[in-house]
C-alpha cells in the first residue's frame, strides 16, 4: 500500500519532522502544520459543517501532536495516517459534545463551508506524483453507493443501522456497500514496492 | 469467532460502524492474538485514511496558526519558569565553602571508590531486578490497557442506553427457584436493540457458552448471540433486532455448545416477559 507521506526530495520528511517536534522544535511543528493543516481543516469542515468548529479543532489537533508527538511510531504507519485518523477522531468527538448540547451538527448549515468530496482533489505536496495517481484512482474505483455509504461512516461516525436509515436503504445492502467499497480501495491501493522504497 | 466471520466483519469494524455487540466480538478475536486478521485490519484502516485525500484541502485562517504557535510558546516559557535555577554563592559564603572543600576531598575520593567497588558487585543483580520489574511494569500496563478498553465499551453502551428515545426496561427471572441469577434487559426500540446485564450466574460448562434469544407470541425463537461471564458470574451482551421483527414476548438465556445453536438445545437459565412492541 503507498505511503502518502513520501517526501519530495529537498523538504525534511513527515517522520523527521515528528522527531524534531518531540525535541520541541517549534519551526518542526509550523512546518507540519504548513503542509497538514488545508487538509487536516477539509477533514473537520466535513464532519463539523462549521468553520469556527472546524478551526477550534484543527488547532487542538496540532496542539495535541506538539504535546504527545512521542505517541507516533513511525513503525505503525506514516504521519499522515496518525494525523488523519486522530483529527477524525477529534472532531466526531467535537460533534457529539455539541449534539449531547442539543447543537445540530448533521446538516450542513451554511453548504460553501462545507469541503467536497472530489476525486481530483490536489493531494498534499508531500505525496509523490505516483502515489497521487494510485489514491486518486483508487477513490475513483468507488462507486457512488459505496462512497456514501463509507463517508457516513467514516465521517459521520454512524454505525451501519444508522447509515440504513439515513440513506433509507436496507441494512443488509449498506453493509454490502461499505464491505465491498472498502475491499475495493484496499486491493486499488495494493501494490508492490519498488526496490529501497520505505515509508517516510 | 472464526477468522472467516471475523474477515466479513472487518470492513465494517474499521470504518467503525459495526454494532457494539459484534465489535466486541471482533475486538475479542483480534485480542486472541490473530495476526492475519491483525494484518487485515491494518490493510483496511490504511485504506481509510485515504479517504480524506478526496477532500479539498481548505486553509485555516493565519488566525488559527497564530493561536497555536502562541499556546506552544506560552506552554515553552511555563516549562521555563518551573525549571531550577543554579543559585550564585556571594563571595563570603564561596570563602568559607573553599576552607571545608580542601579539607574534604581525601575523604571524598576514598568514600567514592568503596562505594564503586560495591556498586559493581550489585549491579548484576540491580540490571536484572530491573529487567524483571520492566516486565512486569509492561505486562501490568497491557493488563490495564486491555481492562480500560473493557471499560470504554461499558461506558459506550450505558451512554447509549442513556441517550435512546425509546427505553423500555424488563428483568430476568432464574428458571431454578435456588439460583440467585438475574438479569436486567434494556430495550432501546429507537436503535433496535437490546443491552442485556446478568449477575451470579453459574457459568457454562467447559466447551458452552450462553446464548441469547428472543421469543415472539407463537413461540419461535430467534438467536440473538452468545456471551460469557467472569468468576463471578457477571457478565452482559449487546444485541441488535432486526428492525421489522414482529412482536416479542420474551427474552431467555440458555446454555448452549461454544459458537450457540439456530435452536436452544440447552436449559433455561433466565427468562424475562418484555411484552409487545
Amino acid at each position: 500500500m503507498p505511503d502518502a507521506g513520501a517526501p519530495q526530495p529537498t523538504s525534511p520528511t513527515d517522520a523527521s519532522l515528528m522527531a524534531r517536534i518531540v525535541s520541541q522544535d517549534e519551526g518542526a511543528l509550523a512546518a507540519l502544520y504548513d503542509r497538514y493543516s488545508p487538509l487536516v481543516m477539509a477533514i473537520c469542515v466535513r464532519v463539523l459543517h462549521d468553520r469556527d468548529d472546524a478551526e477550534d479543532v484543527t488547532v487542538d489537533v496540532f496542539w495535541e501532536v506538539w504535546q504527545r508527538a512521542d505517541r507516533f511510531d513511525v513503525n505503525r504507519g506514516s504521519a499522515l495516517t496518525y494525523l488523519t485518523t486522530l483529527t477524525r477522531s477529534r472532531a466526531i468527538d467535537r460533534r457529539r459534545s455539541l449534539t449531547a448540547r442539543g447543537v445540530d451538527r448533521t446538516r450542513s448549515l451554511n453548504p460553501s463551508f462545507d469541503a467536497p468530496v472530489s476525486t481530483d482533489a490536489p493531494l498534499p505536496a508531500m505525496v509523490s506524483a505516483e502515489n497521487q495517481q494510485l489514491i486518486s484512482d483508487a477513490l475513483k474505483a468507488l462507486d457512488e453507493n459505496q462512497r456514501q455509504a463509507i463517508e457516513c461512516a467514516y465521517f459521520d461516525g454512524l454505525s451501519h443501522s444508522e447509515i440504513a436509515s439515513h440513506l433509507n436503504k436496507p441494512l443488509g445492502t449498506i453493509k454490502t456497500y461499505i464491505r465491498t467499497g472498502l475491499q475495493r480501495l484496499r486491493s486499488a491501493l495494493r501494490r508492490p514496492r519498488a526496490e529501497g522504497e520505505t515509508n517516510a | 469467532m472464526t477468522c472467516n466471520e471475523c474477515e466479513e466483519l472487518l470492513p465494517l469494524y474499521a470504518a467503525g460502524a459495526l454494532a457494539p455487540a459484534d465489535a466486541e466480538r471482533v475486538r475479542a478475536h483480534l485480542a486472541s492474538g490473530c495476526a492475519s486478521c491483525a494484518a487485515a485490519l491494518a490493510e483496511y484502516e490504511q485504506a481509510l485514511s485515504h479517504l480524506p485525500l478526496g477532500l479539498v484541502p481548505t486553509p485555516p485562517s493565519d488566525a488559527a496558526r497564530r493561536t497555536l504557535m502562541q499556546r506552544v510558546r506560552d506552554s515553552k516559557r511555563a516549562t521555563t519558569k518551573s525549571t531550577p535555577v543554579a543559585v550564585e554563592l556571594k563571595p563570603t559564603e564561596a570563602r568559607k565553602q573553599s576552607r571545608w572543600t580542601y579539607g574534604f576531598w581525601p575523604y571524598v575520593i576514598s568514600t567514592v571508590v568503596l562505594l564503586a567497588i560495591g556498586a559493581t558487585v550489585f549491579e548484576g543483580v540491580w540490571v536484572y531486578e530491573t529487567g524483571i520489574k520492566n516486565d512486569d511494569l509492561q505486562a501490568q500496563i497491557e493488563k490495564q490497557q486491555g481492562e480500560l478498553q473493557q471499560k470504554d465499551v461499558a461506558l459506550s453502551s450505558l451512554r447509549e442506553i442513556a441517550k435512546s428515545n425509546q427505553l423500555k426496561l424488563a428483568s430476568f427471572k432464574a428458571t431454578d427457584p435456588k439460583s440467585q441469577a438475574r438479569g436486567r434487559l434494556f430495550w432501546d426500540e429507537q436503535h433496535h436493540r437490546w443491552h442485556v446485564y446478568v449477575f451470579n450466574m453459574t457459568p457454562p460448562g467447559k466447551g458452552k457458552v450462553l446464548e441469547l434469544w428472543y421469543i415472539t407470541p407463537d413461540q419461535r425463537k430467534f438467536p440473538a448471540g452468545t456471551f460469557n461471564v467472569d468468576e463471578d458470574g457477571n457478565g452482559k451482551i449487546i444485541a441488535d433486532l432486526p428492525a421489522d421483527v414482529a412482536d416479542i414476548q420474551l427474552a431467555a438465556i440458555t446454555d448452549e455448545p461454544m459458537g450457540g445453536s439456530q435452536q436452544p438445545t440447552g436449559t433455561i437459565q433466565l427468562v424475562s416477559e418484555v411484552g409487545t412492541k
